[in-house]
């Protein structure tokens, strides 16, 4: 299938997206209930019927999300698809993230399947030999097998395999950039660099306070062709100077000095909001372009975390003005 | 009070000794009374103080968990929970404060989150670690604050029993006795001098 088909497909799916009113008033639902009814009279009412439970909700919106993906997969061409597939991994990264925390925390196969994203052949890696796995090294070594990820030999700490993992993910990720539209490449590699800049920002921050080891950082630091610079990231780390990371980049300024603060989760929506204008920004003149594929990627991830956060601030009881302080609009 | 009343001298002695004994016994437990008094309404007032810091604190616990939960997805929370490989260790020492046997918690090890969970989820960790501190703390001080108010009320029902009871039993029983015995001396006196007379009597004739 062309590239034209993807794009008008992409187009015919552009309105089902929830307005901002639309999530504002589910915000506004007082009960786990109420929100669900609200829900029901969208795209989402056939796969939310019947849930009751807060785990019901988040189980059938995974669902629908990963199904809106596969829909995406599907009208792509071949050539486009193994970018998508590549920039689709990031699920599965989150899964091997879940796995292999809960094989350190000794969980069951059960345990761990019950909260894993059904990503299917989103994924290329087969989870069911690493769900068996009697233990986290022999998980580890079902990855390392596979190739896909180059883990760190030694295993001291479980965070330096999850950014590890997430580095090998963006490595492979630039690496496939090639197999994205010509047109569309420089702005795919910048968006792709911010992403890698989150990525080793988060690395230097918990480097400096002493989450991880510095001789663990320098490796697993991107070089980020588009973005700040390793060597210079690299010397702010062994200098510990937060200050002049907080002053390395405007861009980057809300994310870090929420990060800095503590406050991770507020970090984590303003890295959300600052992928989301960097997408919104090229909207127009991307109108018909790969990119505009793209930018509905990350519409329909912070949809899907947008009603999530909605349903779990509900279940929390939380005010409504906290409910859309959490919102990625 | 069943003591095998005797109206006698000796046992009037022995009576006096014993109020002498009740007196001071509830000198001292009126003492230890006050004491206790002290020792609960500062308790009390610290308790009052911990558990609005507490409340505080779980309010501001719930509202990070919710903020966390919300950001990430149930996944994220329930993935992590698991990672905690040490558990928190207790020890529970008796100490005695005015002969009230009162709970003493020591902490023998509190596992560091810093060392275990993704940093998201630390500084909710870290904040539950603290929260489960002040807990233990909060519970520890409300077993003193029950177990010196049960003993306050015994004692305080101790001294009003001596006060009310058993003081004026033995003063009435004192009293009693003093007056029987003092009448009986009367009489025997009285008698005494009778007889006295009547023998002068006598021996006039």
């Amino acid at each position: 299938m062309s590239l034209t088909y993807l794009i008008c497909r992409i187009h015919g799916y552009v309105p089902k997206f929830l307005t901002r009113e639309m999530l504002l008033d589910l915000a506004s639902a007082r009960t786990l209930r109420e929100f669900v009814e609200k829900l029901s009279r969208t795209d989402y009412g056939q796969k939310l019927e019947g849930t009751r439970t807060l785990r019901e909700i988040e189980n059938s919106l995974t669902e629908v999300f990963v199904n809106k993906l596969r829909a995406v997969l599907k009208v792509a061409s071949e050539r486009t698809q193994t970018f998508l597939k590549a920039y689709l991994r990031r699920y599965e990264v989150q899964n091997l993230i879940l796995v292999l925390r809960m094989k350190a925390g000794k969980a069951s196969k059960e345990e761990i399947e019950r909260l894993l994203i059904p990503v299917g052949e989103l994924g290329e890696l087969k989870l069911e030999p690493i769900l068996e796995a009697k233990s986290l090294e022999q998980a580890l070594e079902i990855i390392r097998r596979s190739k896909r990820y180059l883990l760190p030999k030694k295993v001291e700490n479980i965070l330096v395999l999850e950014i590890s993992l997430w580095k090998d993910y963006y490595i492979a990720l630039l690496k496939n950039i090639s197999k994205a539209p010509l047109q569309d490449r420089k702005d795919m590699k910048k968006f792709i660099g911010l992403e890698i800049d989150f990525h080793n920002l988060k690395t230097c921050l918990l480097t400096m306070d002493e989450a991880i080891k510095l001789s663990d950082a320098e490796k697993l630091l991107i070089r980020n062709p588009v973005g700040i610079s390793h060597r210079r990231l690299l010397s702010l780390v062994k200098e510990r100077a937060k200050d002049l990371l907080l002053e390395l980049s405007h861009n980057y300024r809300g994310y870090l000095e929420k990060f800095v603060s503590g406050e991770l989760w507020l970090a984590e929506i303003e890295r959300y909001k600052i992928l989301k204008n960097y997408m919104d920004a090229l909207r127009i003149p991307k109108f018909i372009n790969f990119f505009y594929v793209m930018k509905y990627l990350l519409d329909l991830e912070i949809e899907y975390r947008n009603l999530r956060s909605i349903a779990i601030s509900i279940y929390h009881e939380l005010p409504v003005d906290a409910r859309t302080r959490l919102l990625i609009t | 009070m069943s003591m095998g009343v005797r109206y006698t001298r000796g046992f009037l002695l022995d009576l006096k000794r014993r109020l002498t004994f009740v007196r001071d016994a509830h000198e001292l437990l009126e003492m230890k009374r006050d004491q206790l008094v002290r020792e609960l309404t500062e308790a009390i007032e610290k308790f009052k103080e911990m558990r609005k810091k507490l409340e505080k604190e779980v309010e501001e616990l719930h509202r990070e968990l919710a903020m966390v939960h919300a950001t990430y997805g149930s996944q994220e929370i329930l993935s992590s929970s698991g990672l905690l490989k040490e558990s928190l260790e207790l020890e529970v020492i008796p100490k005695s404060i005015m002969g009230v046997d009162v709970p003493e918690v020591k902490i023998k090890k509190i596992p560091k989150p810093e060392e275990t969970y993704p940093p998201h989820i630390f500084k909710l960790a870290r904040m539950a670690s603290a929260t489960i501190r002040d807990l233990i703390k909060l519970a520890e001080l409300e077993a003193f604050i029950e177990r010196i108010a049960e003993d306050f009320r015994k004692t305080n029902v101790r001294v009003n029993a001596l006060e009310k009871v058993v003081i004026p039993s033995y003063e009435a029983l004192i009293k009693r006795i003093s007056d029987i015995i003092d009448q009986s001396s009367l009489e025997e006196f009285m008698r005494i001098k009778m007889v006295k007379k009547t023998l002068a009597k006598r021996r006039a004739i």
